[in-house]
């Protein structure tokens, strides 16, 4: 790809140590999971390692879904990130922040945030996060997998979901250039002291939720209906049923 | 596990004496009772051994002492007062998975061993998926939850024997 210099892009970057490109692969999330199991069975600390596919043949959504990865397609990245466990709690919405800024900054596009960090414009998906933990003696191996759909879509996709090309309005935008300003803006978020309290009320604004919104929440096989009440200092849902706020911190959040 | 597999285990666990076995395999467990030891004149047979199958996570019935029993040592008891139990509880609020997607290989089922450091289990909180490793070498003895069962803080997750 010549439009990425991967090397030079490393060398930008402060808490991402290596990247690697990898042309074709099942899936990042579960590479990385390998690589960080293999690690911590011989007592080595994982690598700050970003792995960037240009094409998934098993992209990994939560549960048994997917994450459509045509060639060339999208971002399909997975990060390794080591962080103090006491941090980990608030993750899921502060990368649902961090891709949602990253779309206003670069691109212009008014993404917003359905609990609790998948990333939409206009109702349709663009972009989605996966996250997945390993936690040793107080420190928490985190997996960062995050999907965005960078060329247009098909019809048949654009249905439910969108993407960077669909929404900016603008020329194509090269997929080389989204994949290197994407780590620079994930890496420079990392970089950032956590503060819990800042990731909430930017949460809050990016939510697509409006209060009193009739919502599902499905849970294995349980399901409430209710209305969005907003989320807690914990970061987890809250739902108004039969005169009770539920606190939900599991499962889906179904907008009706 | 078919049925054919489960009739030749009720066999091996009634000629080899074998007191009790417990197996889960997707999602059900078999629990296989041997032959207790029966007066003399108690006719062998379907009384003294037994299959019984349920869901995984469903509590067992405790192990109750028989008066046949006592004439023998003394069996471990099936439950989680047994010191050479260690129980593995959840960090956190979340839904218990047994593997890392649907399509994965479930983590672990009772009788594995299972070393410091295994992972046993995913607690999903937030789209976040905990892996929660053992922390004890031993054996997996019971496994509490049904995969997708919601967890709170402090919930047994599983007993290893050890």
């Amino acid at each position: 790809m010549r439009e990425l210099d991967i090397d030079a892009l490393a060398a930008r970057l402060t808490v991402i140590e290596s990247i690697a490109l990898i042309p074709r692969v099942t899936s990042t999330h579960d590479l990385a999971r390998t690589i960080v199991a293999e690690c911590l069975e011989n007592e080595l600390p994982p690598p700050a390692a970003a792995l960037v596919a240009l094409e998934q043949s098993a992209g990994r959504g939560r549960g048994a879904r997917s994450w459509s990865s045509p060639a060339n397609g999208g971002i399909y990245s997975t990060t390794i990130h080591s962080l103090p466990a006491t941090e980990l709690s608030l993750y899921p919405l502060h990368m649902g922040n961090v891709v949602a800024t990253f779309l206003r900054q670069e691109y212009g596009i008014e993404a917003g945030l359905k609990w609790p960090n998948d990333i939409l414009v206009g109702g349709r998906k663009i972009a989605g996060v996966l996250l997945e933990a390993r936690t040793q003696e107080g420190t928490s191996h985190l997996l960062i997998s995050i999907g965005i759909n960078v060329v247009a879509l098909s019809d048949e996709r654009a249905a439910n979901a969108t993407s960077i090309a669909d929404e900016a309005g603008r020329r194509e935008p090269l997929l080389g250039q989204a994949i290197a300003a994407f780590l620079e803006f994930l890496d420079q978020r990392l970089a950032r002291a956590h503060v819990a309290a800042s990731i909430l009320p930017l949460w809050r604004d990016l939510a697509v939720h409006g209060d009193g919104d009739r919502v599902t929440s499905i849970i294995g096989d349980r399901a409430i209906n209710g209305l969005w009440r907003g989320i807690d200092d914990n970061g987890h849902a809250l739902i108004e049923s039969n005169g009770e706020i539920v606190a939900v911190s599991a499962g889906d959040v179904i907008i009706q | 596990m078919n049925l054919k597999d489960i009739l030749e285990l009720i066999d091996k666990v009634a000629d080899r004496n074998i007191g009790l076995v417990e197996i889960e395999q997707a999602g059900v467990r078999v629990r296989i009772e041997g032959r207790s030891p029966q007066p003399a004149a108690a006719a062998p047979g379907a009384e003294s051994r037994g299959a019984s199958f349920e869901p995984a996570g469903a509590p067992l019935p405790p192990a109750t002492p028989s008066p046949g029993r006592d004439a023998q040592p003394a069996a471990p008891p099936e439950d989680d007062t047994d010191p050479a139990w260690h129980i593995v509880t959840s960090p956190i609020v979340g839904t218990f998975y047994r593997a890392s997607n649907p399509e994965s290989e479930i983590f672990v089922n009772v009788g594995d061993r299972v070393t410091k450091g295994k992972v046993l289990c995913i607690i999903e909180a937030m789209k976040l998926m905990n892996e929660i490793e053992s922390d004890i070498d031993g054996v997996i003895a019971r496994i509490y939850p049904q995969n997708g069962q919601p967890i709170e803080y402090g919930e047994r997750l599983f007993a290893v024997r050890i």
